[in-house]
């Protein structure tokens, strides 16, 4: 029977999810999404030299373009998870691309910097915030044994894409003015309305469908279901406040190599030609990281939490001897622990995700992964300029990448004091919600059979 | 009249017809190599300019070359006979040279050399790519000594023809070594092309050229609009072909209660056929 299904699914979802199928034309569309949404925001530097030119602002002002839009769409993903929750899926999704090619159109028409930040910072923001939670969460719910490699085969589009955008956006900008390349890269972005079209709306049978039938129209009834669309019931449960502040921790440090390596290089006195490839050497093995390391978890040697610390631990010491490598003016010995460094950076990623489901349980994952990028994305706010200060105390990028390094090694710290930590075995992710739900239902249908005017070889047949 | 007065009036006149010859004993001869013309086979030869101070009343203080009207460093010597080497002679080298002497009481003396060169095109725009009706602004820098004097052409393949300006758009600007052709309200019929810049003087000319796109107002419509198009293709593709699947799907999920019972009853139906039938 039909009914009889739902259990082996609550028992176990290592053995019964869904794995590969639709799931890899989702992974598809998320791969093209990604691209689309961070790859793209990557690659706007050829823009802000024309903005600069065209509007005669200073580059700072015109750099807060792009912090607007980072800092919109990390906001709004709690947003987009609660929408998802409440609503489907696709339909957020299809809003969130038309929004995000909406304000690509319209900064095609700006006349001052500030349209520019409505646009293209609050408006693309808000898009780009609905799509991405909602699409990972969905392709992390239609894979089990393959979760961490389509994460990972998913993420690498990011590094691949900035690659490919750079040269794609200096050449639309030489043939149509920074006005057409824009209007035309907003068309481009409507590509993730067709992605999320892909979306196979399904039912969920998680949290939301907790509304209390009696109280419904009361403010109070209001106020729960939107918190409990939003999941803020997980800022009170310990094993998710542990793995969010753990993962906070690491994005204050992780972003610091990024912005600071190839003017630490310069310091170091290498030329501007071996600075940038040390970045470039640094994302391609990012790239490399996120593939296999998605892969190796799924051959499920390890757990994931484990492999997760080990990544970040190493993470953290690689930024700390990124500075101590140069000190002795080795070339050779800065590339080498920049490629390393980009290889665990990229692993840790494929992780980071992953992990949710296993503390959070599948059906809360979609709140969860938003909650968690908005609070993490705090932290990254606040570690970059930390370690720009502390460069312009000392006077050099010592002191700064030591204390970005201690970052993710005070974060792999914290995940060890999750609550199963040190088993050899997953811990079963929570089901109690679920269980409750299936219960109910279990019970309003047995009601419901019992209520027919039927002959009692319906109730024999249960 | 006085015999005195008479010599008097002699001396004075024979001195001063002899005071130039006299002066022209005091002031310093210089011996200066003849001026040099550097082509395209000499370039790799190095040049030497010389000045030798012949003849000096007064015992010089030093010596130092200039180029162009300004001083070039490290070059000051005590010696009367001072040369300048230059190595590997570019058109960057060619100028207006002097060996100046310089006394304690008397004023310098000085002493022309020139190096004349074929102009070098050192700078100039590959391409230039402007919106209709807005302004574009091609140039050329040349370095090379005598300055040149520039001409603009615009080229089709390979005929030559001299910029038309009955529309009154195009200006040419020209300095001793830079040249600047302003065209206005560019016009995307006629205005687009190559451009070449000219630079002639006694010893050669070369030439640059310089490509001009004019970039139409409509011309990222059509692109955006093919992609809306693939876009608006691909979700009806999807949705499509997502309704041909559907009735498939809804058998398999797992449907709230309301449904459950359609399916209980199916079974049931199914169940008794199953058991009439007897597997």
């Amino acid at each position: 029977m039909t009914k009889v299904k739902s259990n082996p699914e609550s028992r176990s979802e290592e053995v019964e999810g869904p794995d590969g199928g639709w799931g890899w034309v989702l992974l598809a569309a998320l791969f093209v999404s990604t691209s689309l949404v961070f790859g793209l925001m990557r690659s706007l530097g050829v823009f802000f030299v024309e903005f600069v030119q065209y509007f005669e602002e200073s580059s700072q002002a015109v750099s807060w373009i792009s912090s607007t839009g980072l800092a919109a769409q990390q906001f709004f993903s709690p947003l987009g998870a609660a929408l998802c929750n409440a609503y489907n899926a696709r339909l957020v999704v299809m809003t969130g691309g038309f929004l995000a090619g909406l304000g690509l159109i319209l900064a095609s028409q700006a006349t001052c910097l500030a349209h520019l930040y409505l646009t293209m910072g609050v408006i693309s923001g808000l898009g780009w915030g609905l799509v991405f939670t909602p699409m990972v969460a969905t392709v992390m719910a239609n894979f089990t044994r393959r979760r961490t490699l389509a994460l990972g085969l998913a993420f690498s589009s990011i590094g691949l894409s900035s690659f490919a955008f750079n040269p794609l956006f200096q050449l639309l900008v030489e043939m149509y003015a920074w006005r057409g390349a824009l209007l035309i890269l907003g068309g481009l972005s409507l590509n993730i309305v067709a992605c999320g079209a892909l979306i196979r709306p399904k039912q969920r049978s998680e949290a939301p469908a907790k509304v209390d039938p009696d109280s419904r129209s009361s403010c109070v009834a209001q106020l729960q279901r939107v918190s409990s669309y939003l999941e803020l019931s997980l800022l009170f449960e310990r094993p998710y406040v542990t793995y969010t502040l753990a993962i906070s921790l690491l994005n204050a440090g992780y972003f610091v190599p990024y912005f600071h390596l190839v003017a630490h290089s310069r310091q170091a006195g290498f030329s501007e030609y071996q600075a940038a490839f040390v970045m470039s050497a640094a994302g391609a093995t990012d790239i490399l990281g996120r593939v296999v390391s998605g892969w190796f978890a799924d051959l499920r040697h390890f757990r994931l939490i484990h492999l997760l610390s080990l990544w970040t631990a190493l993470a953290g010491v690689f930024i700390m001897l990124l500075p101590v490598s140069s000190l002795s003016g080795s070339y050779v010995a800065l590339v080498v622990i920049s490629l390393l460094y980009g290889f665990c950076s990229g692993a840790l990623t494929s992780l980071a995700f992953a992990v949710v489901p296993l503390i959070v349980g599948v059906e809360r994952m979609m709140g969860a992964l938003g909650l968690l990028q908005l609070i993490e994305s705090s932290a990254g706010l606040l570690g970059t300029p930390l370690s720009g200060l502390l460069k312009d105390i000392t006077g050099n990028y010592m002191a700064s990448f030591m204390v970005a390094g201690s970052f993710p090694i005070l974060g792999t710290l914290t995940m060890a004091t999750l609550p199963h930590y040190f088993s050899c075995t997953d811990p079963p992710p929570p089901q109690r919600r679920s269980l409750d739900d299936k219960d109910k239902g279990l019970n309003s249908e047995l009601e419901q059979m019992n209520s027919l005017p039927s002959d009692t070889s319906n109730r024999s047949a249960e | 009249m006085h015999p005195n007065a008479v010599t008097l009036a002699l001396v004075v006149l024979l001195g001063n017809l002899m005071l130039p010859f006299v002066s022209a004993q005091n002031e310093p001869k210089i011996n200066a190599s003849d001026q040099t013309i550097l082509t395209a086979d000499t370039s790799g030869k190095p040049v030497t300019l010389q000045c030798n101070l012949t003849t000096a009343h007064t015992p010089h203080k030093e010596s130092f070359w200039m180029k162009n009207g300004h001083e070039i460093p490290n070059t000051r010597t005590e010696q009367r006979n001072t040369t300048y080497r230059i190595t590997k002679p570019r058109a960057d080298d060619s100028g207006e040279y002097m060996c100046v002497y310089t006394f304690d009481t008397a004023p310098n003396a000085n002493a022309t050399i020139e190096v004349k060169a074929k102009p070098d095109i050192t700078g100039h725009k590959r391409s230039e790519n402007k919106n209709e009706g807005e302004n574009a602004m091609l140039y050329c820098k040349s370095v090379g000594y005598p300055h040149p004097t520039w001409t603009w052409r615009k080229v089709d393949g390979t005929s030559y023809t001299d910029i038309d300006n009955s529309t009154g758009r195009f200006f040419i600007t020209n300095r001793d070594n830079y040249t600047e052709l302003n065209i206005l309200n560019l016009d995307i019929n006629t205005d687009p092309g190559k451009y070449e810049c000219n630079a002639t003087n006694v010893i050669g000319n070369t030439a640059e050229t310089t490509i001009l796109r004019v970039r139409s107002h409509l011309a990222p419509l059509w692109p955006f609009l093919g992609v809306l198009a693939e876009i608006i293709i691909l979700v009806v593709i999807i949705v499509v072909y997502e309704k041909r699947k559907r009735p498939d799907d809804i058998m398999d999920d797992d449907e709230p209660v309301g449904t459950m019972k359609t399916n209980s009853t199916n079974n049931h139906k199914d169940k008794n056929i199953r058991q009439r039938n007897t597997k």
